[in-house]
């Protein structure tokens, strides 16, 4: 079985850093690592990713841009994805969910805390795979 | 005598009439039901088996997701501290291996600033040095702060002199917000016991109610390793201002001392270099 793929879309090396580190506790799982939406994109191009964390505010595509594009794109449009945010964004956050985004996450950012949100979106993936006819 | 209505039929009549119109179809309804149990004697049982189906499946998921969620909870609950721990971990490992990646001063600043923004969560910040005359600490980094902190603070003036001068940290457990006179934490930053500077923040991210335990080890990290990092990159800075922008002579490092004389010494000042570069650096 292939191991589980994460895309971490984040600017900052401390919270590629952190992230990456956190998503350690899933067994067997591969980091691929992007600094903004335009190079997760061309990361995508070529490597089997299975979900996306990104960040929102990035230079040159940020992570509403690339989250409106994922859903856009027919290969890419089921891909789970969290959003990590900071202070004073809820409009961020509210337009990311419209976008498509399943959860989101605020920063600080606490690894036990992300772990479980993903576990919960890969839930709900799940739940919704076996209620579709 | 009985009430006639127009067309010569009494109240009564009508009444019985409609009563036998009634009883006429709920006999009709039974035969009806009657004749298609005694063509299919299952088919009520498969009507409603048709309509339970679908329900018992959500009945099931739905007692599924409970399952989970109650062991996700008790999970949750028995497992905390270790999360803890983890993410405690986690933390101090990133902060440290960005502290000690950092060669250059403002790479160092660029490190300190990551994990107060991103991992302590802080909104609103100061990084302050010593000056050369050691009386006075200068800003050399800071986030919302531009306009708001003073550019110079005299040691032993406010929480941020006081810190400076005693080298005793200040934590505020229970803000949020503060603003520059009213820091929420204020760190020395040091290196072999010496003060170096000082980091002040002024407040929180909205979403972080207060300062952790977890923050309370961050700044520690930061107070000791940060500013052995600052001193590294202030040694280095000097170091390379010797070669006059010709590649560094790495290899020389690893000579022992007795073998090459060094002008600086084997243990150069930790005082000098700092206050030069940090003067050098504001002007």
């Amino acid at each position: 079985m292939r191991p589980m793929t994460f895309l971490i879309v984040e600017d900052s090396p401390t919270m590629r850093q952190l992230i990456s580190f956190s998503l350690r506790r899933f067994p067997d799982c591969r980091i691929v690592e992007a600094v903004d939406g335009a190079d997760a994109l061309r990361r995508l191009a070529y490597d089997e990713v299975d979900f996306v964390l990104t960040d929102i505010n990035m230079p040159i595509m940020d992570g509403l841009k690339l989250v409106a594009l994922l859903r856009a794109n027919s290969k890419t449009r089921d891909l789970p994805i969290i959003i990590i945010t900071t202070e004073g964004a809820d409009e961020d956050r509210r337009r990311g969910l419209e976008l498509g985004a399943d959860a989101y996450i605020s920063k600080p950012v606490e690894a036990a805390m992300l772990v479980r949100r993903v576990e919960e979106v890969l839930q709900d993936r799940r739940a919704g795979a076996s209620m579709t006819p | 005598m009985r009430n006639q209505g127009q067309d010569g039929k009494s109240g009564s009549d009508t009444r019985f009439e409609a009563a036998l119109a009634t009883l006429r179809r709920v006999y009709a309804e039974i035969s009806g039901e009657n004749r298609q149990l005694r063509e299919d004697p299952r088919r009520p049982a498969r009507a409603a088996a048709a309509e339970l189906n679908p329900m018992e499946e959500r009945v099931k998921l739905l007692e599924m997701e409970n399952r989970d969620l109650s062991l996700r909870l008790e999970t949750a609950a028995a497992s905390w501290p270790e999360d803890a721990h983890d993410d405690l971990l986690a933390n101090l490992y990133v902060a440290g291996f960005n502290l000690h990646r950092a060669l250059e001063w403002e790479s160092v600043l660029n490190s300190m600033t990551e994990i107060l923004l991103n991992l302590v969560g802080a909104r609103q910040f100061g990084i302050f040095v010593l000056n050369p005359d050691g009386e006075t600490l200068s800003q050399v980094a800071n986030e919302h702060g531009q306009g708001a902190n003073p550019l110079s603070v005299s040691l032993g003036q406010g929480i941020m002199g006081v810190v400076a001068k005693t080298g005793i940290p200040f934590f505020d457990g229970e803000r949020q917000e503060g603003d520059f006179r009213n820091p929420v934490a204020c760190v020395p930053l040091k290196a072999e016991g010496r003060l170096l500077g000082v980091i002040q923040v002024h407040s929180l991210f909205s979403q972080k109610i207060s300062l952790t335990s977890r923050d309370h080890e961050l700044f520690t990290l930061l107070a000791e390793t940060a500013g052995t990092a600052l001193l590294s990159a202030l040694l280095r800075r000097r170091f390379l201002s010797r070669t006059d922008g010709s590649p560094v002579p790495w290899l020389e490092l690893f000579v022992p001392d007795h073998v090459v004389a060094d002008d600086a010494g084997p243990n150069p000042s930790l005082a000098i270099p700092h206050g030069e570069e940090t003067a050098r650096r504001r002007s």
